[in-house]
């Protein structure tokens, strides 16, 4: 796992340093509308976390307003689900916070640091009967990702965050992986 | 080349978040040929049947880390806030989990019958003062270990496994009995733990003195989880324990 996250940072890297080097250089043929770029833009897609012990997959949504130049307010909705040692587990999750964007001809890099709350709960069926779990933590989580674009409203995205849960009296590590579509709102 | 330059990195971004995405490290993943893995859940003491819900976890309910540790050994882990922990390079044969919060011991569960690799799932109710062992897999990668088998009273029994046996009580009450299991399926008394069963009566489903009737002689079907098993003795976990037919029915020896 940590092998596979560090990939995913070394595979970023290059890009943000190739960028920085040629800083205006962006050509036309990738320029995007002006406009495009700083409205509003819609995310959707698979979602990848490490809830605890558990490999957990599922969706996440998020919607990311500007409020004040290439800075924007993203809203992050996500659920995760699978099962461990006999036990199904769901965790819902609902994250907020600044994301500040860079554009780099179609390449779109962007850093976020959100903060929420996440509902984890743990089910085991036997035979008499179902038990049912449900806590409730707060968290932060630091990441960044990036959007390709592919058209001037389409682009797709991966991005990856490390989510600081604190759930009843634990800290937890649990790192999220996303892949998915963009659209973009603006005129 | 620079401008292809942040694609192809891109896409190589792409290809290694699918491949964590798809996998690595999952729980349904082989963990390694031959490493034995010990995954396990723990709820809460509320956390009764899904209908009443309002369950909390078993952090929650105790406020603290509940720690888990393998007796005698430096293995140890904390119970995550989802009530997930896993052990890894456990011992084989057989080991006691030691469950703590604060230094404190609350409880702790034995596992037998452990194989050298492979995955052991156990799920465990925690109160502030008890572990209870709910339900445990075994899954080895041995490829069904029929020496275990041969070694087990019960013709076909393993270790970790959802067992059911037929056959009539022997002593014992509705707590914990011994079991003589009908025909050549076993060759000894099996115990029996049913303090977490749900029992049920012929004819007198969920009656609340079904329990009354589990003493020697009644003919019972159990439903559970082998949890030890050796040419002398076999011990089961009960879920349901059914009470064909009470003591007062005799004649009924199956022998």
């Amino acid at each position: 796992m940590r092998l596979a996250w560090a990939a995913v940072a070394l595979s970023l890297l290059p890009s943000f340093t190739e960028a920085a080097q040629r800083p205006r250089a962006t050509g036309k043929r990738g320029a995007a509308p002006a406009a495009a770029e700083s409205g509003p833009d819609v995310f959707a897609g698979y979602s990848y976390t490490r809830a605890g012990d558990a490999s957990l997959n599922g969706w996440e949504v998020t919607g990311a307003f500007p409020f004040r130049g290439r800075l924007k307010l993203a809203v992050d909705l996500s659920g995760h689900y699978g099962s461990f040692a006999g036990a199904d587990l769901k965790q819902l999750t609902l994250l907020a916070g600044p994301r500040q964007a860079w554009q780099f001809g179609r390449l779109h890099p962007f850093a976020q640091v959100m903060v929420g709350a996440s509902r984890s709960t743990t089910t085991v069926t036997v035979a008499d009967g179902t038990f049912s779990d449900s806590t409730t933590g707060v968290g932060v989580a630091p990441g960044g990702g990036a959007d390709y674009r592919l058209t001037g409203r389409w682009a797709i995205r991966g991005q990856a965050e490390l989510l600081f849960l604190r759930a009843a009296g634990v800290w937890d590590t649990d790192p999220r992986l996303a892949v998915g579509a963009v659209y973009r709102l603006g005129h | 080349m620079v401008g292809r330059g942040s694609g192809s990195y891109l896409s190589v971004t792409m290809v290694a978040l699918a491949l964590v995405a798809c996998g690595g490290g999952g729980p349904t993943s082989p963990s390694g040929a031959d490493k034995l893995v010990l995954r396990g859940v723990a709820v809460g003491a509320d956390g009764a049947a899904a209908a009443g819900g309002g369950g909390v976890t078993a952090q929650a309910a105790s406020k603290d880390r509940i720690t888990v540790t393998i007796q005698g050994t430096s293995i140890s882990t904390t119970v995550s806030g989802n009530g997930t922990f896993e052990l890894e390079n456990v011992p084989t044969g057989a080991f006691t989990l030691v469950f703590s919060i604060n230094n404190t011991v609350i409880g702790t569960v034995t596992i037998t019958g452990v194989p050298t690799s492979g995955e052991v799932k156990i799920v465990v109710r925690i109160t502030g003062t008890t572990v209870v062992l709910i339900s445990l897999e075994i899954d080895d990668n041995e490829n069904e270990n029929e020496d275990q088998d041969r070694t087990c009273i019960i013709h076909g029994g393993k270790i970790g496994r959802k067992i059911e046996l037929e056959g009539n009580v022997d002593s014992g009450n509705a707590t914990t009995f011994m079991m003589d299991v009908n025909g050549n399926r076993g060759s000894g008394l099996v115990q029996v733990n049913a303090a977490g069963a749900q029992f049920k009566c012929n004819g007198d489903k969920g009656s609340p003195n079904c329990k009354d009737s589990v003493k020697p002689h009644a003919k019972v079907h159990v439903s559970g989880t082998l949890t030890t098993c050796s040419t002398s003795a076999a011990q089961v976990v009960a879920t349901e324990v059914k009470v064909q037919k009470a003591e007062d029915g005799e004649d009924e020896d199956d022998d």
